[in-house]
This record gives structure tokens, C-alpha cells and sequence, in this order.
């Protein structure tokens, strides 16, 4: 017995239905926490803690290094500069502890005035 | 007759079975498909922070009594300026100089440097192993380094 052409649209439509539904079923997925944040302290989705600024020993008009926690402590990029628009320092994230050299290019005591870190995983 | 009938309902049932297992179909299917979505966790963030002249001072200093409020840096003769000043000197020979303003931090930086400190005394100072003691005057020295 073939079937009626009626009764074949009519199941690819039943189809088409039921795929409709299970889309609008799952268009609510679940998104997992975030952390996100930018500009200042208070947004930031990272803590910095215990800030250490160390003078270059041999020549103290310039800034060696900064010194800080972190937390999470899973940030994998950290990256610091000592005052807006200057240069971006890569830095070492070790446990928690992280330390950037700011030694190339040398940033004078005089012109460190505002630490601005980024952090991602 | 009456068996016609029944086949026609039947068929009918049949049909509409058909219609809700074609309709379940395309749900479980379309269900397979997008069950699987995720959306990675990503964490980021940024950090300001305003850096006050005390921050980049010696730890010596600041436990010696004084907390800087502006800095002055340079090579060669570096006098200060103002109070409570970080006078900061270079890798060469340099002379720091207080400027009587009040007492300040001075660091010297490798060299054979010269410090002059406020007449009445009391300015700290981070020379290098290369500074002789005469070229230390009214200074204490709280650190040798380099």
C-alpha cells in the first residue's frame, strides 16, 4: 500500500514540529560563572594584594619591579604597566605570586604613577 | 459494513500514532543536537592603581620615620626640593643634596656617591659600598647597596 502524498507531508511536518519544539526547549542554555571586569579596583574579577614596588639597585631613578598576589590564582596572562599609556610587562605568575620586571624598557621613579595590571586565564 | 468502519478508525489511529512518533522524532532528534552546547568559563580582569611616591620608597626609610610625598631623580648633582622628598641618584657619581626643606630619603645608586644631609640631621640614606664615610655628611645610613 503506498502512502497518500497528504499523508506523507503530513508526517515530514510532524518532523519539522517536533524539531521546532526542541529547539525552543533548549534555546535556555545553561551558562557557566564567569568573571568579568574592567578600569577600576572595584570591578576588577581579580583581587591584587600586597603591591611591592623594588628601586633598581644600581641605578634607583628607575623602577625594577613589581611585586603582588593575585587571586584566583589560576590567572595564566598577567601583564603590568606603571603609568597610562607607557609600556606593557609580562610577567611570572607563580602560585599566586607574581612579579614583573620593568626593566626593558626602564620606566623612571618620577614617571610611575599609576599600576594598571590585566590578568586572564 | 461495520468492519469497513473499523478499519477506517483504525487506519485513522494508526495515522495519528504515526503523526506523534514523527512530531517525538524531530524533538529527541533536535534535542541530541543541541544538548551539547557549552560555553567555556573565561576569566579577565583589569586593575588600576594609583602609586603614591611612599610605595616606590625603601622599606629602610619607612621604617626610619619617613614617608616621602613626591620624588626628585637625576645624575649628577640631585638637590631636593620640598619635604619628605625621595631623592633618587643614578648608576654614576652623584652628589644628593638636602635642600633644608625637611628630611628626606636619599638613595645614592652605585658609585662613589656624596651625601649632604639637613644641617640639623635626621635625612636617611641608602648609600653604595662605594661611598667613603667622609663623603657621608648629616646622613644616617640605613642600607648599603649595591
Amino acid at each position: 500500500m503506498r502512502p497518500r502524498p497528504l499523508t506523507l507531508a503530513l508526517v515530514v511536518l510532524a518532523v519539522l514540529a517536533g524539531a521546532l519544539l526542541g529547539r525552543v526547549a533548549t534555546a535556555a542554555n545553561t551558562v557557566p560563572t564567569g568573571l568579568v571586569g574592567q578600569g577600576s579596583q572595584a570591578t576588577s574579577a581579580y583581587s591584587i594584594t600586597g603591591i611591592g614596588y623594588t628601586l633598581d639597585v644600581n641605578n634607583p631613578q628607575d623602577v625594577a619591579q613589581v611585586a603582588f598576589t593575585i587571586s584566583p590564582s589560576s590567572a595564566r596572562v598577567v601583564k603590568a604597566r606603571l603609568y597610562n599609556a607607557g609600556s606593557w610587562y609580562a610577567c611570572t605568575n607563580s602560585a599566586g605570586s607574581v612579579t614583573c620586571a620593568t626593566t626593558s624598557p626602564a620606566v623612571p621613579a618620577t614617571s610611575a604613577n599609576n599600576l594598571t595590571v590585566v590578568a586572564t586565564q | 459494513m461495520r468492519s469497513r468502519r473499523d478499519r477506517t478508525r483504525r487506519r485513522t489511529g494508526l495515522f495519528w500514532l504515526l503523526l506523534v512518533a514523527a512530531a517525538g522524532f524531530g524533538f529527541v532528534t533536535t534535542q541530541a543536537f543541541t544538548a551539547s552546547n557549552a560555553v567555556p568559563a573565561t576569566n579577565i580582569g583589569q586593575f588600576t592603581q594609583a602609586i603614591a611616591p611612599s610605595q616606590l620608597e625603601p622599606a629602610e626609610c619607612l621604617s626610619g620615620g619617613i614617608t616621602v610625598t613626591s620624588i626628585v631623580a637625576g645624575a649628577g648633582t640631585i638637590t631636593s626640593t620640598a619635604a619628605g622628598q625621595l631623592v633618587l641618584g643614578s648608576s654614576g657619581v652623584d652628589t644628593l643634596t638636602d635642600n633644608s626643606f625637611g628630611l628626606d630619603c636619599m638613595v645614592g645608586g652605585a658609585g662613589a656617591d656624596s651625601f649632604n644631609g639637613l644641617n640639623k640631621g635626621g635625612d636617611l640614606c641608602v648609600v653604595s659600598a662605594a661611598t667613603t664615610v667622609p663623603n657621608i655628611k648629616k646622613c644616617t645610613v640605613v642600607a648599603t647597596r649595591p
